[in-house]
């Protein structure tokens, strides 16, 4: 089913755009829940590096990935344009903290690309494909492997 | 009824009775076991009910399997409940193995249909058929067929049962339910059609008759039959006034299953009804939930049987049974809490502060109810968990041929879900110890003088916000000299630290991995597993263990557990600007060490860090070293160490600051961060921001501190640079302005608000009309050179009792009340009414003297008592201690309560001589073994604890007569019959000040 939807021009997507470092990357909008400031951190200990922390949204505690490291980019670099991403994946909360929000854009899923092959095999899971909107090129991110804990 | 959807609630359900069922029936058969001959048949019916609901449903729902068994199950109790067969320990084995089986089976539902139970079913039908004559016993495996009257379809039963079903003069009756017409148009359903035949008579089987409906090619006939095999007392004439169908869907079944119309005429007369069967009760068809009619309107072409929806992979406790008025209160604290938000925004809007406080107030009171209301909803009694053992406690002692009699008490305590659950193994293994090398073979006891029947005892009850969990028995005990020396062989103690032991700690020493008591090692215990386990189970509960031995007569266990997890005490300390909770439990003392002394009392062994306490040494980790941030400059600063306890063994966290000690709610971290060993969770403090948990445990192995290398620390002692890390419930107040002062809650009977013209001054006293009669006032600077109160204060008086009269203390507001650790410095601010001094939240408190405040307005104890205060008034003159008077001994660890009970003592004429903990109290009380005339001494205290120290006096000939009282500073029952069994005279409570002088006044001064 999913495999004929992927294929039909009509599928419009929103996408969620942000910068991570001078990337231009996204998420489907549908898939967000919200975008918050990056308030005070947590830092737990011991973790892994691309843990920068924990906050508490509403009573739940939330645990914030660096999706610059995540993605192999050095560590996103807090600043007051800093937001994060609130996904849910498997009951949890889970924050992506990128380095500041874009606009979002309406795009056909059918006129996105595969993403490019000279993509470091490792890296290569966390993208679903590219697209272009407005002259630039959106390289659009696949949550479910970003917010999986192994790597 | 929309249609036939036996949805997966419907399973659920179904399967959550089944558990509860299976819950209670342990203890019945055990109980029917024991009864041996004498049935009582009221028992074998609850379970037989059991067994039976558990079969109907498993017929609505198609589990075949599980109904096959249940249905042999059921035939075998049937025999016993009708005295055909006695339930010798071998049946009651088949059938506790079989149920066992039953509870797997209902467990994996959803495999059940391809489980092997022949196992099961060969045995059980084998014990019926040992039980029949012989003549029956081929019924058993014979078949009856019972013809449906479209032709065709049979119903099968085999002989046994239609042989069974027919005693006592009952017959068998075959009604074809209309499940249309008959059920629902007449606005019934099912579960109602057969809670009515349940009364009357049990249905022993049933069939849905899909060829009634007719196929595509028939006519619409518009019906689908439900035919019904039924077992009843009702004669021909009676039964349709029970079953409401038309006379022609009724049959009568004949023993060889032929079926003949009820209303033909028959050759002989119907036998009379005879008493009726014990009759089923209604909550066996409860059991069997709803089943959904087919949908009817118009026949559908190819009715199928109900279709089982695919159940989900059941979790055994995923949901819970909560009572309707729990849920209700829920529902109106949430409605609290909306209209208090409301209240809270709209004054908010009009910055209306007044109202902003009163609003913050409100929500304030909803939001503790809700969480006392939510934790209530997770309480679940503790019977659950005790039921489970009677069956182990069976088997085990069958196992090693020994009697043992297991008796619970107070099964409806009720604890927290999670602590309950967490209980299970550590019960489980005490309970294994207590029956395996606890309790003594038949022989053995009948030797000591002991009954062949061993007793072991599950107790629990609630005692000062805690549950406490006993287990007892009455066998051999724990022999405190092989713990002993288990744990020397080990290497886990040397032989000094053993000569300074107290019993009670030589016992804990069980704890350690390893120690072992029992001889050889058998199945069932012993082989040094287990009781460390057991202690980390615990631990990881918040809970603590103790145990008693009395060689020879016994061990008890005890068992405290908070009564939940979720919300739990903590200390909260920071180090490096970022704040962590320890968990109350795990913290043994706070320290601090001065600058000054910090290069004497630390050493380096090695590598590591360690800090001399009262004679040990304590392994010392830096918080910030095993979180890996930098140590802060700690130069010309005091030195903060939190000594932790990891349930194994002690060592010190050394921390940048100490803060409040709160009550933290815990929640779980994401699952990025499962598995890192030091956290036990986060929590949301005060300003909205989160803190980790720190787990000691998983510091300490980060750090590489281990049993191995922390030594156990003796608990609190006089040391004085240790603070004392009592918990202290205060009542603060002002004084003059910027004059914080605080006396022990304990003490105060009522407070007042009061305004300065209420206040007189009669005769140069302050005194003030309350309740009718004058109230003798005294402020602090009537005694101690301390700030006056201004008139622009709001005035409180604060009362007290003494001597049984009332006296008021003169102070101001703001009041406040808190529980806190302090740590009371007994010397800088000292003075005739301050007892000490403390620091909280960067300010000093001032800790006032009760005692000496009332001394000094009414040194007599007399001379104005208003009428109405003295008639009971105890003839007591405060006087200075003198030549002759009476001596107490008063042993007291806490240096805080030592002076106050100290002076207490003095003021009644007694001299006091003081020690700080059992041991020195012993080496005094030798010194001064003619002088001595009582001995009041702590429960809990280093070295020498009160209770081992009364043992010691008792066991002494020359202290045989000495009266002892024991202080403490709780006082369950629990605590004092331990204690009046070890000798004490008396029991007292620390705090309750009179009652303690009265009692050392009538012990040592029988004149006055």
């Amino acid at each position: 089913m999913s495999h004929t939807y992927a294929q039909r021009e009509e599928q419009t997507v929103l996408l969620a755009t942000f910068r991570v470092r001078h990337a231009l990357c996204a998420l489907d909008a549908a898939a967000v829940q919200e975008v918050i400031r990056l308030g005070p951190l947590t830092p737990v200990r011991h973790a892994r590096a691309e843990v920068c922390g924990i906050v508490n949204l509403r009573g739940k505690i939330v645990t914030i990935l660096d999706l610059g490291l995540k993605l192999g980019f050095p560590a996103i670099v807090p600043s007051a344009n800093s937001r994060i991403f609130i996904m849910e994946d498997r009951g949890e909360f889970i924050g992506l903290l990128v380095d500041r929000v874009d606009e979002v854009v309406e795009t056909e899923s059918g006129d996105w690309q595969p993403p490019p092959t000279n993509i470091a095999w490792g890296q290569a899971q966390f993208f679903r494909g590219v697209c272009r909107s407005g002259g630039k090129v959106i390289t659009i991110l696949n949550p479910t492997p970003i917010l999986a804990e192994e790597t | 009824m929309p249609h036939l959807n036996l949805d997966d609630e419907l399973l659920q359900d179904y399967l959550a009775e089944c558990r509860e069922h299976l819950a209670t029936i342990e203890a019945d058969l055990l109980t029917i076991e024991q009864n041996g001959e004498q049935i009582d048949e009221q028992l074998v019916n609850r379970v037989f009910r059991a067994a039976h609901s558990i079969k109907g449903g498993a017929g609505f729902f198609d589990l075949g399997i599980i109904h096959q068994l249940a249905h042999r199950i059921e035939n075998v109790l049937d025999l016993i409940r009708s005295r055909q067969m006695m339930p010798t320990p071998e049946i009651v084995n088949t059938l506790f193995r079989s149920f066992d089986k039953l509870r797997d089976l209902l467990d994996h539902h959803q495999d059940s249909g391809s489980a092997d139970i022949s196992e099961y079913v060969e045995a059980l039908t084998g014990l019926v058929e040992c039980a029949l004559p012989l003549a029956e016993k081929p019924s058993v495996k014979q078949k009856v067929e019972v013809p449906l009257p479209g032709g065709g379809a049979h119903i099968e039963v085999s002989a046994f049962d239609m042989t069974q079903a027919r005693k006592g003069g009952k017959s068998v009756y075959l009604i074809a339910y209309d499940l249309i017409h008959d059920i629902q148009r007449n606005g019934k359903t099912p579960l109602e059609v057969f809670r009515k035949l349940d009364q009357f008579g049990s249905v022993m089987e049933m069939m849905l008759d899909i060829d009634s409906a007719g196929t595509l090619d028939d006519e619409p006939v518009n019906k689908l039959l439900l035919e019904v095999l039924y077992a009843t007392p009702l004669d021909t004439d009676l039964i349709r006034e029970v079953v409401h169908v038309p006379a022609e869907r009724i049959q009568k079944v004949e023993a060889d299953g032929s079926v003949r119309a009820i209303n033909a005429p028959r050759p002989a007369a119907a036998p009379p009804a005879p008493a009726p069967q014990p009759a089923p009760k209604p909550e066996i068809v409860a059991a069997v939930k709803e089943p959904e009619p087919k949908p009817a309107p118009t026949p559908s072409p190819t009715p199928t049987p109900a279709p089982v929806a695919t159940p989900s992979v059941s979790a055994p406790e995923s949901t819970v049974r909560l009572n309707v008025t729990l849920l209700d209160s829920l529902m109106t604290l949430a409605g609290e809490l909306v209209l208090s938000r409301n209240q809270l925004n709209e004054s908010l809007a009009r910055r209306d502060d007044r109202a902003i406080r009163s609003g913050a107030q409100r929500i304030n009171l909803v939001t503790s109810e809700l969480q006392e209301v939510v934790t209530l909803t997770r309480m679940q009694p503790i019977g659950t968990l005790f039921s489970k053992f009677s069956r182990l406690v069976r088997d085990l002692s069958r196992n090693l041929d020994k009697d043992v009699q297991l008796h619970t008490e107070g099964a409806e305590v009720e604890i927290d879900k999670t602590i309950l659950e967490g209980l299970s193994d550590p019960l489980t293994h005490m309970v294994r110890n207590a029956v395996d090398h606890g309790i003594e073979g038949r022989a053995d006891r009948l030797a000591k003088g002991k009954s062949a029947t061993g007793n072991l005892t599950l107790r629990a009850c609630h005692q000062a916000g805690q549950v406490l969990i006993e287990i007892v028995d009455d066998g051999r005990g724990l022999a405190v000299e092989k713990v002993a020396a288990s744990s020397l062989a080990k290497g886990l103690v040397t032989r000094e630290q053993l000569d300074k032991m107290s019993d009670r700690e030589k016992l804990a020493l069980v704890f350690l991995p390893g120690v072992s008591t029992a001889e050889k090692v058998s199945d069932v215990s012993g082989r040094g597993v287990g009781m460390d386990v057991v202690k980390t189970n615990l631990d990881k509960l918040g809970g603590k263990i103790e145990i008693e031995s009395a060689p020879g007569r016994g061990a008890s266990f005890r068992i405290k557990l908070p009564l939940t997890l979720a919300i739990i005490p903590s200390l909260l300390v920071s180090d490096g600007g970022e704040r962590f909770a320890i968990p109350q439990v795990n913290v043994g003392e706070l320290i601090r060490i001065p600058a000054a002394q910090i290069a004497q009392r630390t050493d380096r062994v090695g590598d590591a860090l360690v800090l001399t306490l009262r004679d040990h040494l304590v392994p010392l980790v830096h918080l910030a070293d095993a979180m890996g941030t930098a140590r802060s400059q700690q130069d010309g600063r005091p030195m903060n160490v939190v000594l932790v306890n990891t349930g194994a063994f002690a060592y010190g966290l050394i921390v940048e600051e100490l803060h409040d000690t709160a009550e933290i709610v815990v929640k779980p971290l994401g699952r990025h961060l499962k598995g890192i060993q030091d956290y036990a969770g986060a929590t949301i403090l005060g300003d909205g921001r989160v803190a980790v948990i720190l787990d000691v445990a998983g510091i300490a192995a980060r750090s590489g501190v281990s049993a191995g290398t922390a030594e156990t620390v003796a608990t609190r002692g006089g040391d004085e640079a240790v603070v004392d890390a009592q918990t202290h419930s205060l009542l603060l107040f002002h004084n003059a302005p910027n004059e914080t002062c605080a006396v022990p809650i304990a003490n105060v009977s009522r407070i007042e608000r009061v305004k300065p013209s209420q206040v007189e001054t009669v005769g140069g006293r302050r005194t003030m009309l309350h309740r009718g009669a004058s109230l003798r006032l005294v402020t602090l600077c009537d005694v101690a050179s301390a700030g006056e109160l201004t008139d622009s204060q709001q005035y409180v008086v604060i009362v007290f009792e003494r001597m049984g009269r009332p006296i008021g203390l003169l102070a101001a507001e703001p009041l406040d009340m808190i529980e806190a650790n302090l740590d009371i410095d007994t010397l800088t601010l000292r003075q005739r009414g301050i007892a000490g001094s403390a620091v909280l939240k960067n300010q000093t408190v001032l800790m006032l003297s009760i005692d000496e405040l009332a001394e000094a307005v009414c040194p007599s104890g007399y001379d104005e008592a208003p009428a109405g205060y003295n008639d009971e008034a105890p003839k007591a003159l405060p006087a200075m201690p003198v030549a002759g008077a009476p001596t107490v001994l008063l042993a007291e660890d806490s240096e805080y309560f030592r002076h106050h009970v100290q002076r207490l003592i003095e003021s009644i004429g007694c001299n006091v001589i003081t020690a700080e903990d059992g041991a020195k109290a012993w080496d005094l009380l030798e010194k001064n073994r003619d002088h001595v005339d009582l001995v009041a001494t702590d429960i809990e205290m280093p070295h020498l604890d009160g209770l081992s120290l009364t043992r010691q006096i008792r066991a002494d000939k020359r202290f045989e007569n000495l009266p002892v009282i024991a202080l403490s500073s709780l006082a369950g029952e629990e605590d004092i019959a331990r204690a009046l069994e070890m000798g004490v005279s008396e029991y007292k409570v620390k705090l309750n000040e009179d009652e303690l002088t009265e009692c050392i006044r009538t012990l040592v001064m029988p004149h006055s």
